[in-house]
């Protein structure tokens, strides 16, 4: 078990800079997502870490050993590192089985390993001697994480694994595929676009934004207390409105809210969550606003509503007794709320 | 690596590709230089003649009436076998595509020694589109059975008629196939030599011939060459502009569903018999003529020492012809899907062009060139390869490129990753992967060069005999029995690059 260092990473191609000075570090047995838009150069990270990409400068650092820095270049054979790529990347002519077992040294090639892997990975017995093109995406993907972990490597990562499966398998893909890179123990690099796979599969959030952390925190850090409204509006989503704050008061068209944070007295862009909206029609809910749009997701509804002001705002809650479009309706927020400078956007 | 952190790039590849496409480009310099060499009053002399005049129109008449009738036959056919309720498609399917299994020049060889009445310009039409339709029968096929039948239901619900449906729905769709037959078509009447000379029927190509054997490598025949690739590339360039910037893509991912084929009812009887026809004419005759020449001929003059010694030095030849086109293959295949750079794609093309060379064209030049730049190599069996190599360099570039597809960089990274050497993961992937279609790429090539005949004519060293060789000499000397035995190993040779061309276009099983 080693922890994975990155220190000042970089990397262009040509003229154009992919990485621009990374400084990660992920604790030894910890799930790390890297979370960001496609293009902004987390898979570069990734193929850097691998070894199979040398980066322009800044250290790779595997537990004690330096991979990677301005005189060493450890190529990915002699790294363990394990890879699991985008669609799984099966070898195509070889048996499940055989694929699992490819990285061992022929004497380690037995049955026993091969039945620890299948277990491990969940996958059934009956499956070793099938080839990958009889399998479905789900099981393609485990058992390229089972073939991974086969040679007990000490770092794996994997590279938006479950963006070839359909919605339904993803959340459960994805689920099994954390519970057996716990299971192993093993330390993982996640990279991903999707905010929902980032935050409930790792212990560690790094959103990367063109070549850069823009921050790395805990999933629930990440939630409660994004750094700039743009990481705010892409994990967890919400609407920002202006506002004035006095000491931790702000005022905004939605009333007068709290906040704990210590920031500046002045304007501010309010974060309010959509689930920090009430509907209702009691006292509290002294602000109206007037419905525009009820999207139906499952149990939950998603409302878009005006304001006086022509500002919209997007509530979340149960669908029980959902309002109707153009309805008028009264509005509390709960909880508290994130500011920003307001200068910080525009 | 260097310490830029890119792979250093080894110039070694470029370098023999470079070394390739040169060795595919000389029929084209040959061409070039001695025409520039003859001056422009010998030139003009020698192009501007009746005899010029005779042969363009002879050339010409015959490619238009073959391609027409080509398309009539292989799209006709491909619609009833794929779209049809026609009874048994797969055995109409594997009828229709056999004629390819039959050398054109094996095929006029039964006709002719059946009736002498095709030894004329509808027979002439007749004979090489029989040979030649399946070229644009099979591409048709294939374009046909992928054809998503959503888009025609589109169609219909807008209300278009059925008729009105397969005319602006599905024939703009399978368009591409049927240019790119018709193309084929056209390239392989232009350099086809035996055939046409059985038929006594003269184009460019039989006049190069004859100049040759009367002259030989004389600027009479260098000037009908330049004419011949002129045409070749004229045709390639209209076939490139005729298709244009569009593109077919199907919007949306998935296979698409095969449409409903259309109830023939009555017109069903009448269908069978066409293909009945169609396939007695194509494969009937020959074989008839081949069968009765067999028991006639055995009788009489067969020899089976000089039988074993014309196929073993026909195996021998297309064995060496293999292995050294798909090696050469090798570089210019590589760089394509590997570096995928300008100067990649550009020597990648540069083998393609042999496409547009008749073999008489390429036998031509390697004679004009062994004579002047190394006369003791002339006739050897090094420059035979190289004309094959040449000649057949288009089809080994697609497969050995086809086939390293099927080896991503991403499955060796993962190999590397999972703590492979270099050579473990070429042991170990690529090879595995790589090898099935590298061996498939040689096998067409061995076929294909078991069957040819101009090139081998021209540049086989004195006392080789192959197949096809000993097959020309027997029947252009009207010793028919004494060639059918050759004519059957022609066709054994050439049935199975034919099974899988026809299983490549194999239309899908209506459910």
């Amino acid at each position: 078990m080693s922890d994975v260092r990155i220190e000042g990473l970089t990397k262009s191609y040509g003229a154009a800079p992919v990485l621009q000075g990374l400084d990660l570090h992920v604790a030894a047995g910890s799930i790390t997502s890297v979370l960001g838009p496609s293009g902004c150069g987390k898979s570069t990270l990734l193929r850097i870490v691998a070894g199979f990409v040398r980066p322009d400068a800044g250290c790779v650092r595997v537990g004690d050993r330096v991979v990677d820095d301005a005189s060493t270049h450890v190529p990915a054979q002699r790294r363990g590192v394990g890879y699991v790529p985008q669609e799984g990347a099966l070898f195509p002519h070889l048996t499940v089985g055989q694929n699992i077992l490819f990285g061992l040294p022929r004497l380690c090639r037995t049955a026993t390993r091969l039945d620890e892997m299948l277990e491990l990975a969940e996958l059934p017995q009956d499956l070793a001697r099938r080839y990958p093109h009889e399998l479905s995406g789900g099981q393609q993907q485990r058992v390229a994480l089972a073939r991974a972990l086969a040679p007990r490597p000490v770092v794996v990562l994997l590279d938006e694994p479950f963006s070839s499966l359909d919605t339904t398998l993803r959340v459960s893909a994805g689920r099994s595929v954390a519970r057996v890179l716990r299971h192993a123990g093993a330390t993982a690099i996640l990279v991903t676009h999707d905010q929902g796979e980032a935050l409930s599969l790792s212990d560690e959030v790094a959103v990367m934004r063109a070549g850069r952390f823009v921050q790395v925190a805990a999933p629930g850090t990440l939630y409660n207390r994004p750094a700039d409204p743009a990481i705010a509006l892409s994990v967890g989503g919400g609407t920002l409105l202006p506002g004035t704050v006095t000491g931790h008061r702000v005022r905004t068209e939605l009333g007068e809210l709290s906040t704990s944070q210590v920031s500046g007295d002045g304007e501010a862009l309010v974060l309010v969550r959509p689930e920090q909206l009430d509907l209702g029609s009691s006292p509290f809910h002294a602000i109206s606003a007037r419905v525009r749009d009820v999207d139906y997701h499952g149990a939950q509804i998603v409302v878009v509503l005006a304001l006086p002001s022509g500002h919209t705002v997007t509530a979340r809650g149960p669908a029980t007794a959902p309002p109707a479009i153009g309805d008028e309706v009264g509005i509390r927020v709960l909880g508290e709320v994130r500011t920003y400078p307001a200068a910080e956007v525009s | 690596m260097n310490p830029r952190g890119r792979t250093a790039l080894s110039p070694l590849p470029l370098v023999i590709g470079a070394a390739v496409a040169a060795l595919t480009l000389i029929p084209f310099g040959y061409v070039l230089v001695a025409t520039v060499d003859m001056g422009l009053t010998q030139l003009l002399e020698l192009l501007l003649r009746p005899r010029v005049g005779e042969l363009l129109s002879n050339t010409v008449l015959l490619l238009l009436g073959t391609v027409a009738l080509s398309l009539v036959l292989g799209v006709g056919g491909a619609l009833a076998v794929v779209r049809t309720d026609v009874p048994f498609p797969l055995v109409w399917h594997a009828l229709l595509s056999a004629p390819l299994a039959i050398p054109a020049f094996v095929n006029s060889y039964g006709w002719v020694s059946l009736t002498h009445a095709v030894q004329s310009y509808p027979g002439a039409v007749l004979v090489v589109s029989l040979s030649y339709y399946p070229l644009v029968y099979l591409p048709v096929v294939a374009s046909l059975s992928v054809l998503d039948a959503a888009s025609e239901e589109v169609a219909w619900s807008l209300g278009r008629s059925r008729v009105r449906t397969v005319a602006t729905v599905v024939l703009p769709r399978i368009a591409p196939a049927v240019l790119g037959g018709a193309l084929l078509v056209a390239l392989h009447v232009l350099a086809e030599f035996g055939a046409l000379q059985l038929l006594a029927f003269q184009t460019f190509t039989t006049a190069i011939y004859g100049q040759y054997r009367s002259a030989f490598a004389s600027e009479g025949g260098t000037v009908l060459a330049g004419v011949l690739v002129t045409a070749c590339v004229l045709l390639l360039t209209l076939e490139l502009l005729a298709r244009g910037r569009r593109r077919w893509a199907r919007v949306g991912s998935g296979t698409g569903r095969p449409a409903e084929p259309v109830r023939l009812g009555r017109a069903r009887l009448p269908v069978v018999l066409v293909l009945v026809g169609v396939v007695a004419l194509t494969l009937g005759v020959p074989l008839y003529a081949l069968g009765r020449w067999l028991v006639l001929g055995s009788s009489t003059e067969f020899v089976t020492s000089e039988l074993a010694s014309a196929f073993g030095s026909t195996l021998g030849l297309a064995a060496g012809g293999a292995l050294l086109t798909t090696l050469l293959a090798l570089a210019p295949a590589w760089l394509a899907v590997r570096r995928r750079g300008m100067l990649a794609v550009l020597l990648e093309r540069a083998t393609y062009t042999a496409n547009a060379l008749p073999g008489i064209v390429v036998a031509l030049a390697l004679v004009w060139v062994t004579i002047r730049v190394v006369p003791s190599i002339y006739q050897t069996l090094p420059v035979l390869l190289a004309a094959y190599a040449i000649l057949f360099l288009p089809r080994a570039v697609v497969s050995v490129r086809s086939s390293l597809e099927h080896a991503p960089v991403v499955l060796e990274e993962i190999s590397h990753s999972l703590g492979q050497s270099s050579w473990n993961t070429f042991r170990r992937v690529t090879v595995p992967l790589v090898a099935p279609g590298l061996g498939a790429g040689a096998a067409l090539t061995f076929l294909a060069i078991s069957t040819e005949l101009t090139a081998t004519l021209i540049l086989a060293p004195t006392g080789t005999s192959t197949l096809a060789t000993e097959f020309w000499s027997d029947s252009s000397a009207v010793r028919y029995g004494a060639a059918a035995p050759y004519a059957l190993l022609l066709i054994l040779v050439s049935l199975p690059a034919t099974w899988l061309l026809a299983r490549q276009a194999q239309p899908r099983e209506s459910s």
